[in-house]
């Protein structure tokens, strides 16, 4: 063996020197606790993130106009959800009229001439009377779902009716039923006690009944509502999306 | 020497009351800048506070707000605003990236047309993941909801003028309703039983909602999104299968697609506006609504001229996106 050989062999021992790990327990220990410090990060940033469900808690009395009705009811809700407001304004111009004043935004140059006035002359000055009729909504407002148009006859021709029975309870109701549409529900719309000021609000529920032809309720307190099979309508509106997108 | 003092410290006094009482009384006395989003909402204000309040479109006119990108002048514009008239559910997102951007993200009072609007989900998508859709502004019905609501929360912010406000919106919301009334009683006339109609873009649910009209295929996935060649493929399908006899593609926005869905399925074809193009101007919403509604009476005579056998000569062309 020369001398050259001697110094490979003794390199090539060097280099294949198996160096044991300090302990193969501590290793594992090392790798578990990386694995839990992992595991523990991930479950804050989680928790961190959850998202905020933004839609109101239904119960079973309850409707999701968004997901429960068909289209039917849908489109029906919607119109009513837009006429509320009109409801609101014909009623200040009422009792406008009835106070023998107007304010700065009726519609002198429309009342004059349009059913209402005609209300003032012909009817007693009773609560109730304040209210638009049907008539009045659909032939001089031309405000759906009420007007006789292709949505009416498109969506069931359900027969209206202002219901005049409630005066005492403080509320006023907008009963619809009869639809011939498939699957189609009766309708009820609830406004509640005008108060002093209140002329541009549009506060109203709505509320439907499986039952077609279900007739209007003898009370509008919710517990009899839910006991004569209505349902109310919740809404999913522009600021429920908007939370659920800012969210 | 005191009585002076005290004197000259009450004129001074004074002098500031009524230096501070004025100045305030005309900054007061300011008209409101209202700024808005979208085309639809320069007409619903101009037409609520008439010459008492200054619009202020966020954007330049000609942008297309379903992919828009925020430039640095509308920062500039989005400063001197007291107020922003916003959609609020996903059509008019940038809007917030330049509030964000111009550091108004806390002092800038948003108006939210959509607040109490019911939403409704994009037309024909039933067995899927519902998807809200932000087009509430090519409507009538939903959209004098929104102009109430603005003519509501701009009477909050200008309280003298709240009156004025509420007067202005019932009159342009019954303008509104007689214009839907004219064609209601156009259509009544035609036999809309027959009509099975796909649209390009999910803008015209509310529209086709409130005249009874179902949509049976959205082509679109996302506007100006195309869909791939197998969602084409699936589209053309359904419209085949659900016997769709007119297709609404849209009058700004146009695409080779509706004329390959047209040559596959042999579809009628008419345009839409979504309102989202031209200058701003008080009557666009209305000019565009009439002009929908025009559509839509024309297509409609069109399906019910040719379930009464009427000659091909005499009906409606079969392509009418080109206006």
């Amino acid at each position: 063996m020369t001398g050259a050989d001697t110094t490979t062999a003794a390199l090539t021992t060097a280099l294949t020197t198996t160096v044991a790990p300090k302990s193969a327990r501590q290793e594992t220990l090392a790798v578990g606790l990386v694995i839990v410090v992992v595991a523990i990060i991930a479950g804050v940033a989680i928790s961190q993130r959850q998202i905020v469900n933004p839609l109101p808690r239904l119960y079973d009395w309850q409707l999701s106009s968004f997901y429960d009705l068909n289209k039917t009811d849908q489109a029906i809700h919607s119109s009513l959800i837009s006429a509320i407001p009109e409801m609101w304004i014909l009623h200040a111009d009422l009792l406008a009229q009835k106070a023998g004043s107007k304010t700065e935004d009726s519609l002198p140059n429309k009342v004059e001439d349009s059913p209402l006035s005609k209300v003032e002359d012909s009817q007693s000055s009773k609560a109730e009377d304040s209210w638009p009729d049907v008539d009045q909504l659909a032939e001089y407002y031309f405000v759906a779902p009420f007007a006789k148009d292709l949505f009416w006859s498109q969506y069931g021709e359900v027969t209206w009716a202002r219901v005049t029975t409630f005066s005492f309870e403080g509320s006023t109701v907008y009963h619809g039923n009869g639809g011939s549409a498939d699957q189609q529900s009766a309708y009820l719309v609830v406004l509640s006690h005008a108060h002093k000021g209140a002329s541009f609000s549009s506060s109203g529920t709505i509320w439907m009944n499986a039952d077609a032809y279900a007739p209007a309720p003898n009370e509008v307190v919710r517990d009899a509502l839910i006991r004569k099979g209505w349902k109310q309508v919740v809404a999913y509106s522009g600021d429920m999306e908007r939370r659920r997108i800012r969210n | 020497m005191k009585f002076h003092r005290v004197f000259a410290a009450q004129l001074l006094t004074l002098f500031c009351t009524v230096f501070v009482g004025v100045f305030t009384g005309v900054a007061d006395a300011k008209p409101l800048k209202v700024g808005i989003t979208l085309h639809p909402y320069y007409s619903f204000v101009a037409n609520v506070v008439g010459d008492r309040a200054e619009i202020i479109p966020l954007i330049d006119a000609g942008n297309n707000p379903h992919n828009y990108r925020p430039q640095a002048d509308d920062m500039r514009r989005v400063l001197s605003m007291d107020a922003l008239i916003v959609n609020g559910i996903g059509h008019d997102e940038w809007a917030f990236e330049i509030i964000q951007a111009a550091g108004r993200k806390d002092n800038l009072p948003l108006i939210y047309a959509n607040s109490g609007v019911p939403l409704i989900p994009i037309a024909a998508d039933e067995g899927e993941a519902k998807v809200v859709n932000p087009h509430t502004f090519v409507s009538t019905t939903v959209a004098i909801q929104q102009i109430y609501t603005i003519a509501r929360e701009l009477g909050k912010l200008d309280a003298d003028n709240a009156g004025y406000f509420r007067k202005n919106a019932r009159d342009y919301a019954l303008k509104i309703r007689r214009l839907k009334a004219k064609y209601m009683g156009e259509l009544a006339k035609l036999d809309t039983s027959t009509l099975r109609c796909a649209t390009m873009h999910g803008a015209y649910g509310y529209l086709m909602q409130e005249f009874g009209l179902q949509v049976v295929a959205v082509i679109e996935p996302r506007h100006g999104v195309a869909p791939t060649a197998r969602q084409l493929g699936d589209t053309i399908d359904k419209i085949k299968a659900a016997d769709v006899n007119v297709l609404f593609a849209e009058k700004y926005f146009a695409s080779n697609l509706s004329e390959t869905i047209r040559e596959a399925t042999g579809v009628n074809m008419y345009a839409f506006s979504h309102m989202s193009d031209g200058d701003y101007s008080a009557g666009l919403f209305e000019r565009e609504t009439q002009a929908n509604l025009e559509t839509l009476v024309n297509a409609m005579r069109s399906v019910s001229a040719s379930t009464t056998e009427t000659p091909p000569s005499e009906a409606t062309p079969s392509t009418n996106v080109a206006e």
